[in-house]
């Protein structure tokens, strides 16, 4: 969406300066808008007043709002001395058309001056150039949403499309290990950004260049960075403008622990986290799983972070993962061995081990001594016969992955966990020890491996891949 | 450095009307305003003469703010000025440009503002804002707004009710450059702006 100011303002009905100034606001509102979705906008009765701002954006989780000063003139040298009566809580200062140079006021004057006052001179053509290159390459949208935040410095729509390509260019450097290109996507960044901006997509290069397989000693731009995603940069992306692009998160995804990803506050049915999971399923690793009968609303499955633990929430039950061990809790009903052979058999789980629970606190370990499928062993319904109907399943352990790695369900617990401190990629701990704890319907099993998998979208609406 | 005195007679126009819209803001009771010079001003600030002559424009445009005259829209006329100069002469024909404007596009503007850094016409101080001045300066104008063939009648050509309405329309401010610092604090302004954003949010 490219927005022709000069020509809209010379458009308007004349004779109403009100509604005038509404129009031109509306119009600068729908262009921040597409920069940063998750940004509130609050329109002031104010217009082109030197002291007072026309617009405030907001945002959740920053206490700090950003005022916008609109400004009629595209001179650069009232800009610039406009900006001490502004200057404070880091403004925009907005010219609704393309800035040009005074006769002994450059444009590197006012450039240098707004970067020493924390402000930043955008006309709004700026911030389509990056919402335009952003369809075609989703990490300019972060650059976006980041200018908006926390941008200083003047910035025209040339200099956004250099940074933009520059930041496209360095993250898929980075993927790539291309220092040259990594390098001077940091420098973009950090030419136009505040340091604490800059930073959060500085870790995301960097992340990538480590998710790569290159050491983050190596990093064009060595810092006192982390070496993995950091929890301020990951709750911006998650929190961010949507990025609807899987190889964007396999990326990240490949850059974060399950740790990582829990200690955060990400609002429910964030499209970041879906995607991240998702993708990230086989590389996150988790200790525990319990699964919890709990009803709800929600279609199909859905992953949620809450309580320091990631979530993935259906319509019956939901299932925890984490990255520590689980405390115990309640008994639940009783599994009988036929049960659990036939849940075994559905989803294909293999069995390693059974522990059987007799009357009279007696048990029965049945186990493979070679590591071989018992689920099918005809002994076990022997078994069970001679048991008696009081006999049911505690536990059983599923083999997992070509090392055969015994992931140990408690049926009595609804939980799951390995030897000790053992951790289990989210996958395959979902898919072996959910349908062993529970009773599963074949459309359930089919969710359930669903919301393991990439996301196509429709309509703007997730849909299991 | 001002290598002509028309260059220098621009620069300090464009000086006069940043620092009349400056101090007009500063006393918390504009909504908006922008200049003459402004590439995307909001409403228009020129006009034609009836009769020819170049077209007028007024050097500050803007919506009043709160009180009687919320969301007025006022012109300005600045005179940065060192001397007396012409000013005399000039608020003549700017009484005369009011009038016009209030009789032909009276939704343009409610309120006429002449501000000035050099006082003028101290003779005549008191007066300069009667009905008997109005018609003087129309008069000193009256080439450019009755035709040839109205010139020996146009005193009865006045609309006398527009004259009348103009009187209450006249602002005349004298400022000086330490008036322009003596304005309520930054900090005392931020927080009457944040009150006017949240009452006009809510």
């Amino acid at each position: 969406v490219t927005i022709d100011f000069a020509s809209r303002i010379r458009d308007l009905t004349r004779e109403d300066p009100e509604r005038n100034v509404v129009l031109v606001k509306e119009a600068v509102l729908e262009s921040l808008r597409a920069s940063d979705s998750t940004v509130t906008i609050e329109l002031t009765p104010f217009f082109n007043h030197t002291f007072a701002p026309d617009l405030v954006l907001h945002w959740k989780n920053r206490p700090e709002p950003r005022q916008v000063f609109l400004r009629a003139t595209s001179s650069a040298q009232d800009l610039e001395e406009d900006l001490p009566f502004v200057a404070g809580g880091s403004p925009i200062l907005m010219p609704l058309g393309e800035v040009f140079p005074g006769s002994d006021h450059g444009i590197a004057d006012l450039s240098a001056a707004s970067a020493s006052t924390q402000t930043l001179v955008a006309d709004p053509s700026a911030f389509n150039t990056l919402t335009n290159q952003a369809s075609t390459a989703p990490v300019v949208g972060l650059l976006a949403s980041s200018l908006l935040r926390g941008g200083l410095g003047f910035i025209d729509s040339r200099i956004a499309r250099h940074a933009g390509s520059a930041i496209e260019a360095g993250f898929d450097g980075a993927a790539v290990a291309d220092s040259d290109a990594t390098g001077k996507g940091v420098d973009a960044v950090e030419s136009i950004l505040n340091p604490s901006q800059a930073s959060q997509l500085t870790r995301l290069l960097q992340a990538v260049w480590v998710g790569a397989g290159e050491p983050s000693t190596t990093f064009p731009r060595p810092a006192e960075l982390a070496t993995l995603l950091d929890a301020s940069t990951l709750q911006f992306l998650l929190d961010g403008t949507a990025v609807p692009d899987d190889a964007f998160w396999e990326r990240v995804s490949s850059a974060i622990t399950l740790e990582r990803l829990t200690e955060l506050h990400v609002s429910a049915e964030s499209d970041g986290l879906q995607r991240i999971v998702r993708l990230g399923s086989e590389r996150l690793l988790a200790r525990a799983l319990r699964v919890v009968e709990s009803t709800s609303d929600v279609e199909g499955f859905s992953w949620y972070i809450e309580d320091g633990q990631l979530l993935l929430r259906g319509e019956n039950f939901e299932v925890h993962l984490q990255s520590k061990a689980l405390r115990t809790t309640t008994e639940r009903d009783p599994t009988t061995i036929a049960a659990l052979l036939t849940r075994a058999r559905d989803a294909r789980v293999e069995l390693m081990e059974i522990e059987l629970q007799g009357a009279n606190d007696r048990k029965i370990d049945y186990t493979t001594l070679t590591g071989a499928d018992i689920a099918d062993d005809d002994l076990l319904r022997s078994i069970e016969t001679a048991l008696g109907s009081t006999a049911s399943v505690r536990s059983a352990v599923a083999a997992i992955g070509a090392s055969r790695k015994p992931l140990r369900c408690n049926l009595n617990q609804a939980s799951a966990s390995g030897n000790t401190v053992a951790k289990f990629a989210v996958r395959d701990m979902v898919l072996n020890a959910v349908p062993l704890i529970r009773r599963l319907s074949p459309t359930e099993l089919e969710l359930l491996r669903g919301s393991l998998s990439a996301i196509v979208v429709e309509g703007g609406a997730l849909l299991p891949n | 450095v001002p290598r002509v005195p028309g260059e220098a007679n621009h620069e300090i126009g464009r000086d006069g009307a940043r620092r009349a819209k400056r101090w007009l803001e500063s006393t918390t009771r504009v909504r908006s305003a922008w200049t003459n010079e402004e590439a995307n001003s909001i409403s228009r600030l020129e006009f034609d003469w009836p009769y020819g002559g170049q077209p007028f424009p007024f050097d500050v445009g803007g919506l009043f703010y709160g009180g009687a005259i919320h969301n007025q829209a006022f012109v300005v006329e600045v005179k940065k000025y060192t001397v007396v100069g012409d000013q005399r002469a000039a608020y003549g024909d700017w009484l005369a440009k009011a009038y016009l404007v209030r009789k032909a596009h009276h939704r343009i503007a409610d309120q006429f503002l002449f501000m000035t850094w050099h006082p003028f016409a101290q003779t005549s101080w008191t007066t300069l804002c009667e009905p008997s001045t109005i018609v003087d300066g129309i008069l000193q104008n009256k080439r450019r707004i009755f035709s040839p063939t109205e010139q020996d009648s146009c005193e009865s050509l006045i609309d006398q009710a527009v004259v009348t309405d103009l009187v209450d329309r006249l602002w005349l401010i004298v400022l000086s450059n330490k008036q322009e610092e003596l304005v309520i604090t930054k900090e005392h302004r931020a927080l009457i702006v944040a009150e006017d954003i949240r009452n006009e949010v809510a």
